[in-house]
């Protein structure tokens, strides 16, 4: 099977191939799609939200179960795109050394700094022969009460920065771009504009004719109020984004001071 | 789920609760923006004046043979074997844009992602080089928009179109190691005889050459696809010249160069824009 200017091993384990490529990281990122999923997450000045796709792919399964939304510490949420048990293996990892750091130091770890461990953790898999790099992606999502609600994307090849807004999965490339559009215009979100990632969720499903058919979507409105609720007012939340929320939709959202993470699951 | 072919498909539960639930009302903003990608997004057409005027006074494009290569294996083939002669000149091309069309290295232009060449001696036979991604919304409007552009009678349609060898699926996994090869499928009133073995079952034929495939069964028209599958992915001379079979059976209105420049081969060579943040 080895033609071209290669021997055929670089793409087995990663080591440069002669064009100074690394193909098995690349193909990792390939294995992020497989699935058909896309997850959007966008950050405005005073929250962030995350949205993905949830696919139930048998009618026996018990979807309250499945969820590829994690808490990694009480401020830090994330949600995983690509394959379901390596996106379990690295949120594993991000609550231990969440963990760790705790113990060390005494505070909990902030978002930038988990997500860079990570991603060094990543780089790791990217250079040892013996461990293939993970084929899933962490989208963090993380308020702070000293520092602004922050969005982070961590991938497999050790890469990772902070976004205003990003999409990952299936139909990142067009979802990528209505967002670029979508914050040329309006730059500065507020908390009832971070939850229209919904609009692009809506256009990625037009644009394409991906395996699952989402048949209405529904405005997600989650006004100013909410933002100082206590934990007492969280259900009456959840009945508000209940009655909205489209079906195979989890959201996230992180709200004013703390984060709440709301699995919301509609079956 | 199985299908009937014996593949396993996954496929995702559409259970649904229907609730009465409201419909999307959208802001202005949004839809000004799907309204402007939907503009954007729309396929253009471009000829030359003099196709142009032809095509304006009535006259559909005069052809017998029409070429469509789609994908960079297929498309650079034609750019070495068969462009590289000065009878070959450039009539035509179709502007389209979606999110997957960024400049790379290789297109410097638009323009040059999907163009038209005819042969000066014999303008019967038209080429057509796709090297862009179609999205699925747009191979409609492309195969509509190009074939009403030409005459039905007596148009034969061959396509050179790309695939990866592990989208092949096979009982005999030992076929695998002879790739490239190529396969084909043709329309219902296609008569002449294949250049390789037909597609076989559960393997399916998608995209560009689906669409254009499509078009021709439903209006007679005959065509043939070859499809190469190569386990290489991107632009590959070897897999480049699998498909010297296939336009051999048009020897007489095209010419294979038999010993293209390596020039023009290193060219179509170049690694195209690789899709990650690996490299940043």
């Amino acid at each position: 099977m080895s033609r071209g200017s290669n021997a055929g091993f670089d793409r087995h384990i990663t080591i440069f191939s002669p064009e100074g490529r690394l193909y098995q990281v690349e193909y990792a990122f390939k294995a992020i799609s497989q699935n058909g999923v896309t997850s959007v997450g966008v950050c405005g000045k005073d929250s962030v939200a995350v949205v993905t796709q949830k696919k139930i792919p048998e009618k026996l399964l018990d979807s309250s179960t499945v969820t590829n939304m994690f808490k990694l510490t009480p401020r830090i949420g994330c949600v995983m795109t690509g394959h379901s048990a390596d996106s379990r293996s690295q949120v594993h990892r991000a609550r231990v050394e969440a963990g760790e750091w705790k113990y060390k130091f005494g505070y909990d770890i902030t978002a930038d700094v988990l997500c860079r461990r990570l991603a060094d953790i990543s780089q790791v898999y990217t250079q040892n022969a013996e461990m293939r790099p993970l084929g899933c992606c962490m989208i963090m999502v993380s308020v702070d009460p000293q520092q602004v609600p922050v969005l982070y994307k961590c991938d497999p090849a050790g890469y990772y920065c902070g976004f205003r807004a990003i999409a990952v999965g299936a139909k990142q490339t067009e979802a990528n771009n209505y967002l670029e559009k979508k914050l040329k215009k309006k730059p500065d979100l507020t908390e009832d504009r971070t939850v229209q990632v919904k609009s692009t969720i809506w256009h990625c499903q037009q644009m394409s004719l991906s395996s699952i058919t989402v048949k209405k979507t529904t405005t997600i409105v989650l006004n100013g109020p909410w933002s100082n609720s206590t934990p007492s007012q969280s259900s009456g939340l959840k009945d508000k984004v209940k009655g909205l929320l489209l079906e195979e939709w989890v959201v996230a959202v992180a709200l004013g001071k703390e984060l709440w993470v709301l699995f919301y699951t509609a079956f | 789920m199985a299908t009937f072919f014996g593949e396993v498909l996954s496929v995702f539960s559409r259970a649904v609760e229907d609730e009465d639930g409201e419909e999307l009302v959208e802001d202005e903003e949004d839809e000004q923006i799907r309204r402007e990608l939907e503009e954007k997004r729309e396929v253009h057409l471009h000829w030359n004046s003099e196709v142009s005027e032809s095509l304006q006074s009535g006259n559909k494009l005069q052809c017998s043979d029409f070429i469509l290569a789609v994908g960079h294996n297929a498309a650079s083939f034609l750019s070495v074997y068969v462009l590289t002669s000065s009878s070959w000149e450039t009539v035509g091309h179709v502007s389209v844009w979606n999110e997957r069309t960024k400049a790379s290295t290789g297109q410097s232009s638009k323009e040059s992602a999907c163009v038209f060449h005819r042969n000066k001696d014999d303008p019967s036979v038209l080429i057509c080089q796709v090297f862009c991604y179609i999205a699925d919304d747009q191979l409609f409007q492309w195969t509509e928009k190009v074939f009403a552009c030409l005459q039905h009678r007596g148009l034969n349609v061959t396509v050179l179109s790309d695939c990866s060898v592990t989208d092949y699926m096979t009982a005999d996994h030992l076929c695998t190691s002879s790739a490239p090869f190529l396969r084909s499928l043709h329309t219902g009133v296609f008569s002449g005889r294949t250049a390789c073995p037909s597609l076989e079952q559960p393997n399916i034929i998608t995209g560009l050459s689906a669409s254009v495939l499509n078009h021709c069964q439903v209006y007679r028209i005959a065509a043939v696809v070859y499809q190469c599958y190569s386990d290489v992915n991107g632009p590959d001379s070897v897999s480049m010249e699998t498909f010297k079979p296939a336009l051999a059976k048009l020897g007489k209105s095209i010419q294979l160069d038999s010993s293209p420049s390596t020039d023009v081969l290193r060219k179509s060579v170049q690694t195209t824009d690789i899709k990650s943040n690996l490299y940043i």
